[in-house]
């Protein structure tokens, strides 16, 4: 984390814990002296790059090096936008545009084998064509992008404030420190690597890096988690979903947080964590890149093998939420009911670098209250004893036959069908209906997945206009984002012809 | 082939084309479970006139009478007791 208490933190880490390890990661480990090194190596080439003030577009590979160049960045007194490498030339460069940002810095990759000790060769562009926007980042060393599936990602500045209470926070909440090992699955440029990476790190913890390359890999990860002796273990439920392949029946016995994070995990593969994580405290935690960590629970075991919908609970303290029903109207903080979370933290942007259009995300306490709030689009329950439970995204609502429907709810309970993976649904257009849901079906290897049954399943549960008209069942994985949530452009590209629609009258 | 797998036969291919005829149960209730919704009757109704050749007026149509296969198969035996196939 960016701020001057992260930078003096690491500092002393340094000084008095070198030979610590701080990084474990697939070209070999770094102890913090080491990491100092790297560190110094790659401030050297910034200074020799680019100009003091600068305001940098970092693109690079999730690494050690990347690790190293941007507290060197930090420490050299530079602004930071870190974009997710995966994006497309031509949006890395829109963006680097609408960063204002004054120079774009790619970092090479290793080579294979190369485990040397220099920083890799930094390539360096100025930004033609960046403007000077009233920039509310101006005070900003870390700016985020969000990881929409559509459009362009939006840029989220984080002050610097900010991050120092998201770092005490996290470091108290998850007892980061010396002799922790943390691993961190997310990409370096997610909101999750606050905590996994940088409040992991100024605080003398180990972070075991995934690398991109190896993510999707179960045999790799159980060989970091098990084999490294991780304590604390984040992500977004794919993570677990494949942790859980990889082992069969074996455990981790080691990890004594599991933080569920970035989606809904279904039931029953929250049922399996208990086995997985016999000696974890289990926690969901909701958030987002513009709040952070917002809202959170922990879960207890029987209830996770109880297979019951996880709460996401209530707000971490410093944290408020306000739930919003269709009316516009705030839901009493006592009582029960349904609509559009909205939160506020002690750790959120103070609004996007660039106004994406659209109503304002961050907006007025709808309480009345004196606290700036973000609209998260997430629709969530709050039950009588007040925990939150996430119901679906409020774009993901789709009206079939004039009936409002939840896509992530039938989404759900295809999930938790008999013989079913995964599950997705979309609204498709059709001539008479209007609109009706079709749903992509990944089945179980080596399993029958039974159309009619599947109906069944959703008439047992749901209205009935939610019950999907047309079923694809498919043998090949659900296109997922990074952050393993649903690519449903991509799945509607791969599995649903549109039919197309024949003007009538 | 059976009245009753004809009339699976266009029940599948015009609104469960995941489905095959013969894995419908004459039971299952084809309205409750999404498959018949108050739209695609009208659809169905007409799919059916074609296949077996009668005319059926939709006025008279009860939703009741295509709850399952067998319903409808029951209701086509009194619309058109001496089926075309």
């Amino acid at each position: 984390m960016p701020s001057r208490s992260f930078l003096d933190r690491l500092a002393r880490t340094i000084r008095e814990r070198p030979d610590d390890r701080a990084l474990t990661w697939t070209r070999g480990d770094l102890s913090f002296g080491e990491l100092a090194d790297l560190i110094d190596d790659a401030a050297a080439a910034l200074e020799a790059s680019v100009d003091p003030g600068d305001r940098l577009f970092v693109v690079g590979a999730k690494s050690a090096d990347l690790v190293a160049l941007l507290v060197a960045a930090w420490r050299n007194g530079h602004r930071v936008v870190l974009p997710s490498p995966q994006l497309g030339e031509t949006t890395l460069a829109a963006l680097a545009v609408q960063s204002s940002a004054d120079r774009l810095v790619r970092l090479a990759a290793r080579a294979a084998g190369d485990i040397g000790p220099g920083i890799p060769a930094l390539r360096v562009a100025p930004v033609v064509g960046a403007t000077a926007v009233s920039d509310p980042a101006a005070a900003a060393a870390l700016s985020l992008t969000t990881s929409g599936t559509t459009g362009t990602p939006k840029i989220v500045p984080i002050p610097s404030a900010a991050s120092t209470r998201f770092e005490t926070w996290a470091a108290e909440a998850f007892d980061l420190g010396p002799g922790v090992r943390v691993l961190s699955y997310a990409p370096l440029n997610f909101d999750l690597s606050l905590l996994d990476v940088w409040s992991a790190l100024s605080h003398g913890a180990e972070v075991v890096l995934v690398d991109p390359a190896e993510a999707a890999d179960p045999a790799v990860l159980a060989g970091l988690v098990g084999g490294r002796d991780v304590h604390v273990v984040q992500g977004v439920p794919l993570l677990f979903r494949l942790l859980a392949d990889s082992s069969g029946s074996a455990a981790f016995p080691s990890v004594r947080d599991v933080v569920l994070t970035g989606d809904r995990a279904p039931s029953d593969l929250a049922a399996h964590l208990p086995e997985l994580f016999p000696n974890a405290r289990v926690r969901n935690v909701y958030g987002s890149t513009e709040t952070n960590d917002s809202v959170w629970h922990e879960v207890a075991h029987e209830h996770l093998r109880a297979a019951e919908p996880i709460p996401i609970g209530r707000p971490i303290p410093g944290a408020e939420v306000r739930v919003v029903d269709a009316t516009g109207a705030v839901v009493p903080e006592d009582a029960a009911g349904e609509g559009e979370l909205w939160t506020s933290t002690p750790f959120q942007s103070t609004g996007y670098a660039v106004d994406p259009g659209g109503p304002p995300r961050f907006a007025a306490d709808p309480a009345g209250g004196p606290r700036i709030f973000f609209r998260t689009g997430d629709l969530v329950r709050r039950d009588d004893a007040g925990l939150l439970t996430l119901r679906g995204r409020q774009d993901h609502e789709v009206k079939v036959r004039g009936v409002r429907t939840n896509l992530a709810e039938v989404e759900h309970v295809l999930r938790d069908a008999e013989g079913v993976e995964d599950a997705a649904v979309l609204a498709v257009g059709d001539r008479v209906a209007g609109q009706v849901l079709h749903a992509v079906v990944q089945r179980r290897p080596g399993l029958r997945v039974d159309g009619l049954a599947l109906r069944s399943a959703c008439a047992q549960r749901l209205p009935r206009t939610a019950i999907p008209s047309a079923f694809t069942v498919t043998d090949l994985p659900l296109a997922r984002t990074a952050t393993g949530k649903l690519d449903r452009h991509a799945i509607r590209t791969a599995h649903i012809e549109e039919t197309p629609r024949v003007p009538t009258a | 082939m059976s009245r009753l797998h004809d009339i699976k036969t266009v029940i599948v291919e015009n609104f469960a084309p995941d489905v095959a005829p013969d894995d419908l149960p004459d039971d299952y209730e084809l309205i409750e479970n999404g498959v018949l919704t108050s739209l695609s009757l009208v659809r169905l109704i007409t799919a059916l006139g074609e296949r077996f050749g009668i005319d059926l007026d939709i006025a008279d149509l009860s939703p009741q009478a295509f709850r399952t296969a067998r319903t409808i198969d029951d209701f086509l035996a009194t619309a058109a007791p001496d089926p075309v196939s």
